[in-house]
């Protein structure tokens, strides 16, 4: 669950790549891709949805690379890009699209058991719903979420309490 | 209860991941979004220095008027926020530069003691280590990157032309006039092509010592002076000065 730590190590392969290193962005980029991605799909519900808001974080964040402050984590500055990005993808009125299993359908090779929770959370409300994500899907501490997001620890710790409270109702009212 | 909740949040996602494909799209935007971030803030940097120095021509380059101003002993002559003061007074060679401090007006190059020189990698040309010494300074308070110090140049000379090791004087790197000898501050140019209304205005705000905007700041140039022939080595004839005014007695 931690292993996106290494912060002095991301430091140091965000510094080369603003320089232009591309070896150096390629090594970030695979360092953090697969977990930010799950970010995204707990947040979307769907992997077409988590594969865009990935697609479009990685390109605004490094993009930007010269806006990270160097001491601080990485795992937590990109992974509030990608969130924030599929945040937007999950709030805005989209166009309706008839439904495609293989396209916005969750992977095949989920069991039961695990749709249901990922169906619940996707029923709760986006702010808390990130919290949730960011705290016990990916295990970020509480002030790594709280920096991430802009938010006070404590506004984390209610929110998730919160969240908590909200799946737990819907997983109820899923199995009943 | 709770526990057993975020344990099942964490086992459900657990063994979801991303494609191959998307892992590969992924890496590939974040390389070409790098590497234009990159290139990016170089020109954002360029834009930087040229903006520093836009305000060093208004300190500068407003002539005897704003002489008064610039040539005190506690004011380099060219711009310096109060970290770049800092950085200058802690360096020895800079604090003592005499083309950066001019307590007194222009001082005679025969009348101070010499300074290092500054060695650049090879091939750089006068224009580039002049432009790459006053942007250090200006920026950071500091000799420029790449750059070495070295023993002293002969007397009276300021560029060392060599395809190896080019070395500029650090007493009077910008030059000094013949026959006076007196050292030169670095000059600021503003290009022929710009329309007479900005070039107006940019030289107003020059002489008024006013900030330029980013645009206007581009404009403007560190000039690379000419050399005469005896201040660069090799050199085929010793430069004639005219002998330094006698020390003010006490």
């Amino acid at each position: 669950m931690r292993a996106m730590r290494g912060h002095s190590a991301d430091g140091s392969l965000v510094a080369r790549a603003r320089a232009g290193d591309r070896r150096a962005a390629d090594e970030l980029a695979v360092r953090h891709v697969r977990q930010v991605w799950r970010a995204a799909y707990a947040i979307t519900g769907r992997p077409d949805l988590a594969d865009d808001a990935v697609q479009d974080g990685f390109e605004r964040a490094f993009g930007a690379l010269d806006q990270f402050d160097l001491s601080r984590p990485f795992a937590p500055w990109i992974t509030r890009i990608v969130v924030n990005r599929a945040l937007s993808i999950v709030t805005r009125a989209r166009p309706t699209e008839e439904f495609d299993e293989e396209r916005h359908g969750a992977p095949a090779d989920l069991p039961a058991s695990d749709l249901e929770v990922a169906d619940a959370l996707g029923r709760i409300a986006p702010d808390r719903r990130v919290v949730v994500v960011m705290r016990i899907v990916i295990g970020f501490s509480p002030q790594e979420t709280a920096d991430a997001l802009g938010i006070a620890v404590g506004t984390v710790h209610s929110r998730l309490h919160r969240g908590l409270a909200d799946l737990r109702e819907a997983l109820e009212m899923t199995v009943s | 209860m709770s526990d057993g909740l975020e344990n099942r949040l964490r086992d459900a996602f657990a063994p979801s991941g991303p494609s191959d494909e998307l892992v590969a799209a992924a890496r590939g935007r974040a390389v070409d979004a790098a590497s234009a971030g990159a290139r990016a803030t170089r020109r954002r940097g360029r834009r930087r220095t040229f903006a520093v120095l836009a305000v060093a021509g208004a300190l500068v380059g407003g002539g005897a008027a704003a002489a008064a101003v610039v040539f005190d002993r506690a004011e380099p002559t060219v711009p310096a926020t109060a970290g770049t003061r800092a950085a200058i007074a802690e360096s020895g060679i800079l604090a003592s530069a005499p083309w950066l401090f001019q307590a007194e007006g222009g001082q005679a190059i025969g009348a101070v003691p010499r300074l290092p020189s500054l060695r650049f990698p090879p091939r750089t040309t006068y224009r580039e280590a002049l432009d790459a010494l006053v942007r250090s300074v200006i920026t950071d308070g500091t000799l420029p990157d790449g750059a070495r110090v070295a023993r002293p140049l002969p007397p009276g000379v300021v560029w060392k032309r060599s395809r190896g090791a080019p070395r500029l004087d650090l007493t009077a790197p910008a030059g000094y006039t013949r026959p006076g000898g007196i050292i030169q501050t670095p000059s600021f140019t503003i290009p022929g092509w710009v329309s007479s209304a900005d070039a107006v205005r940019i030289g107003k705000a020059l002489r008024d010592g006013t900030p330029l905007g980013e645009d206007e700041a581009l404009l403007v140039t560190v000039t690379t002076p000419r050399l005469a022939a005896c201040q660069m080595l090799p050199r085929r004839a010793p430069c004639r000065l005219a002998p330094p005014p006698p020390a003010p007695r006490s």
